[in-house]
């Protein structure tokens, strides 16, 4: 793809396939979603029509190596292997190793092994060569010494050589550097629209075949414009180069997360070490991962403690500690400890994968402001043609009548300095680099268009449990009566909690494990789990109730004396006496105030939607600093509420844990879903974070604020830049190299800017650390 | 838990290929935390753990990869010199 008006037309293409239901073309990824039913169309037919439009579809060839040299190779192995998806054809070479030739929808070397062994026929994934990486080092490559050539071939025509001699140099430069452009718009004429290429080639043709003219007819008083028409191939050649290497720099956020998976592991064969590919890893092997390592796959740490960097997966930089028992990411650093792993998330699995594969699709799904772009672009290079033709005709009728040079000049001028690439590349760019960008930082977005739709929301709504609070209960406030220690009841009320299997006993053990650090339960006797009300049981012959206050009462015990509270009480009686009060409540989570304290700042209304009773949801919202809250809502009514708010005319940003509140998520106009750092289950909603910390909130709206910021710039830039310079053209003031320049100036100037998003985050970060700096001086 | 950061140019940037390989090789090494790579300068950063890995062993990673680190930054002859050699290797 050379152009954003290839987008159009590959989408129209895939489009009318028979079979396919959606596609979407990325230009910048140089890439096509497509949804087809398998019933009527397969992958080859798509790609063989995308063939024919006059594009590639690169192919990856992945090398089995069979494992012992003499098997005998099964008939069934090729049949077995084209039953993999993306498999385009298997050759064996002579030397017994199978290539298998793949289309890039990356297939994982593993499926390929799997399926020959599935035949029992074991073999080793080898190496794998080609795919859009290379293809696109090849195409670089292509330019850069098709650059050269132009530069040489241009430096000759300035030599001023005699009138044939220059002509027999530009008819080379024409059929070797022209043919670039040439291509492309014969593939537009095919297709019926209109690109860069288009313009480039009827200008540079018509400067040309109007400088033949004068060579050969032999009017020596006349210029010869060979070296022009040099100048402006090398400049837009030279301006495609950047651009080239511009768009690679805007995915280089991406391909960094691919680089941090391993290439190879330890990988413990009964007591032995031995390092394999990680291709060659099958699910319950044991992984050594040393400090200092990366962790090469997802899986449960089995053995050791270690403390591991996952900055790249949630932004935050501190070293978590884990465990026997906890899980490890693949592609996260392990900062201390040596631990073994058992493997488990494998390739495709692989939370690494899915994260990148999340944000190819973000990248890859167009956002309504790229609708408004496209379709300008669609009527744009038309529009230059014929602004061309009228400028000629002009000149030619009027401003000098008769004077042909001056008019196909200027005409050529207009042809040039125009610039649909700027305008196309606008939006797709900046959302790139905004979505990679995201994902370094610990936020993931499923689709552009919550890019844009993020800063616009003008209301937070949070739901509570597992989003503003920790989502588990705590001990929040111990109050024993005259005659009890805090310890004491603590200590006789956990002894026999320990045994109720319930999230609040669970919250009181917890607290008393923390606080008492060397309890040992007391032995408990005659244990009743009264279910909802409370627990009753005997403790060295003392009589001990723990429940709520109807429990408690109903066991005629005075309950008069402790003192109303709004959280969860566990009242204690001994005795028949009430001894103490337990609160047990869910708590905010730490970083909760400063994020909503923030977003108000930042102009958004806050809400708080919870099923909690009011004062329970009261409490938390004077906590968080939170005015408006629903309370008593059922999950299924959240949704409701969305829609009533919307209703008043409000964007809805809502921010839930993704489970219970999936309705109220797609209802919004943009939905935050909290991760819970190893799920990536991003499809419930439109923004992931995976770290589940609520801090990345307001960098989201900044993010998003920015990002389209950024957009409007370009947008602005590339339509202010062409209104200004093709009348300027017009008006034939400016040399065919200037017009060259500044056209390929302004759509690198889009790309420039749109990379500028890649320093969001590193300023916080650099801040964050002077922050530090300044207090630790 | 230590960390230190290295700063180097290198000589062998030809294109916009040449970072992905060089973070590639870098982010392998164990002790290696980060790594980036500044294409216009041919600047390399690497922040590793002085208690796993050395100073000589990145720059060893980067000779092995095909980048020798230099004293100074490149001039646009050494870069031009780069490019042109590679395109005639090809």
């Amino acid at each position: 793809m050379e152009c954003a008006a290839c987008v159009a037309r590959l989408d129209r293409v895939i489009s009318r396939l028979h079979g396919v239901k959606s596609a979407q073309v990325n230009f910048t990824a140089s890439s096509a979603t497509v949804l087809y039913d398998e019933n009527e169309t397969d992958i080859a037919m798509i790609s063989a029509h995308i063939e024919k439009a006059g594009f590639r579809v690169p192919t990856e060839e992945q090398d089995l190596i069979p494992e012992s040299n003499d098997s005998v190779l099964p008939l069934e192995l090729a049949v077995k292997l084209h039953e993999v998806f993306g498999v385009k054809a298997v050759e064996v070479c002579e030397n017994g190793v199978i290539t298998v030739f793949l289309y890039p929808v990356g297939v994982d070397a593993r499926e390929l092994v799997e399926a020959c062994l599935d035949c029992g026929f074991p073999v080793t994934a080898g190496e794998k060569r080609g795919g859009d990486e290379e293809q696109e080092l090849t195409k670089r490559m292509g330019l850069l010494k098709t650059l050269v050539e132009s530069a040489a071939g241009t430096a000759l025509l300035m030599l001023e050589l005699h009138p044939k001699l220059q002509f027999a140099v530009s008819t080379a430069m024409q059929m070797r550097v022209g043919r670039v452009f040439y291509k492309g718009a014969l593939r537009d004429m095919r297709n019926k629209t209109f690109g860069m290429d288009t313009l480039v080639s009827l200008s540079s043709t018509l400067i040309y075949l109007y400088s033949s003219h004068i060579a050969f007819t032999r009017k020596r008083n006349l210029t010869l414009y060979f070296g022009s028409n040099g100048v402006l191939l090398s400049l837009i050649l030279f301006g495609k180069y950047i651009e080239q290497m511009a768009s690679g720099e805007a995915s280089s956020a991406i391909r960094k997360l691919l680089h941090l998976q391993p290439k190879t592991a330890l990988v413990l064969e009964g007591e032995e070490l031995v390092e394999k590919p990680i291709e060659n890893i099958i699910p319950n092997d044991t992984v050594l991962v040393r400090a200092g390592e990366r962790v090469p796959v997802d899986g449960t740490v089995c053995e050791g403690k270690c403390a591991i960097d996952e900055s790249m997966l949630t932004g935050e930089s501190m070293p978590v500690d884990k465990q026997v028992g906890d899980r490890v990411i693949g592609g996260s650093l392990c900062r201390a400890g040596t631990v073994r792993v058992l493997a488990q998330g494998l390739g495709k699995q692989s939370v690494l994968q899915q994260i990148v594969s999340a944000v190819r699709r973000a990248q890859c799904e167009k956002a309504p402001v790229q609708k408004f772009a496209d379709s300008v672009a669609a009527w744009f290079v038309p529009a230059v043609i014929a602004a061309a033709a009228g400028t000629f005709l002009l000149w030619y009728k009027r401003l000098r009548p008769q004077n042909i040079e001056k008019a196909l000049l200027t005409c050529c001028d207009v042809l040039s300095v125009a610039c649909p690439c700027a305008l196309g590349l606008a939006t797709p760019t900046a959302l790139m680099v905004a979505s990679g960008t995201a994902a370094e930082n610990g936020i993931l977005f499923s689709s552009g268009r919550f890019i844009e739709n993020a800063h616009k929301t003008d209301t937070v709504v949070f739901d509570k449990t597992g989003t503003i609070t920790k989502g588990s209960p705590e001990v929040t406030e111990i109050i024993a009566l005259e005659g009890m220690s805090e310890n004491v009841l603590l200590h006789l009320c956990a002894s026999a909690e320990i045994l109720a299997d319930h999230p609040v006993a669970n919250a009181v053990v917890e607290h008393t494990k923390a606080v008492l650090p060397e309890f040992v339960p007391e032995k408990v006797d005659c244990f009743e789990n009264h279910h909802g009300l409370g627990i009753s049981c005997e403790i060295n012959g003392r009589k001990l109730l723990c429940g709520n206050r109807k429990f408690l009462k109903n066991n005629g015990v005075d309950v008069s004396r402790l003192p109303e509270k709004a959280a969860t009480e566990i009242c204690v009686s001994l005795d028949g006496k009430a001894v103490g009060l337990i609160c047990v409540a869910d708590v905010l989570k730490p970083e909760a105030c400063e994020v909503i304290r923030r977003l108000k700042e930042g102009g958004k209304a806050v809400w708080l939607v919870t099923g909690d009773n009011e004062s329970t949801a009261r409490a938390i919202a004077e906590q968080a600093g939170i005015e408006n809250v629903m309370s008593d809502v059922l999950p299924t009514e959240k949704a409701d509420i969305i829609k009533k708010l919307k209703s008043e005319g409000r964007a809805i940003c809502m921010v839930g844990d993704g489970i219970n509140d999936t309705p109220a998520l797609a209802g919004a106009d943009c939905s935050v879903a909290m991760g819970n750092g190893s799920d990536i289950a991003i499809e419930s909603s439109g923004i992931l974070l995976p770290s589940g910390k609520l801090n990345k909130l307001p960098e989201v709206f900044e993010l998003s604020a920015q990002t389209m910021k950024t957009v409007n710039q370009n947008l602005k830039w590339a339509l202010f830049y062409n209104a200004i310079s093709i009348p300027v053209a017009a008006a034939g003031v400016l040399h065919p190299s200037i017009c060259a320049t500044s056209m390929s100036l302004s759509s690198i100037g889009v790309m420039m800017n749109s990379l500028k998003l890649q320093s969001f985050g590193k300023k916080e970060q650099t801040k964050k650390w002077k922050r530090s700096f300044l207090k630790h001086t | 838990m230590e960390e230190k950061l290295l700063k180097t140019y290198v000589k062998g940037i030809y294109c916009v290929q040449c970072p992905e390989i060089i973070i590639s090789a870098l982010l392998q090494k164990r002790g290696v935390i980060d790594a980036d790579v500044e294409y216009f300068k041919s600047l390399v950063s690497v922040s590793f753990d002085p208690d796993i890995v050395t100073e000589e062993e990145v720059f060893a990673v980067l000779t092995e990869a095909g980048y020798t680190p230099f004293y100074r930054k490149p001039s646009l002859a050494d870069m031009l010199s780069a490019r042109l050699k590679h395109l005639f290797d090809k």
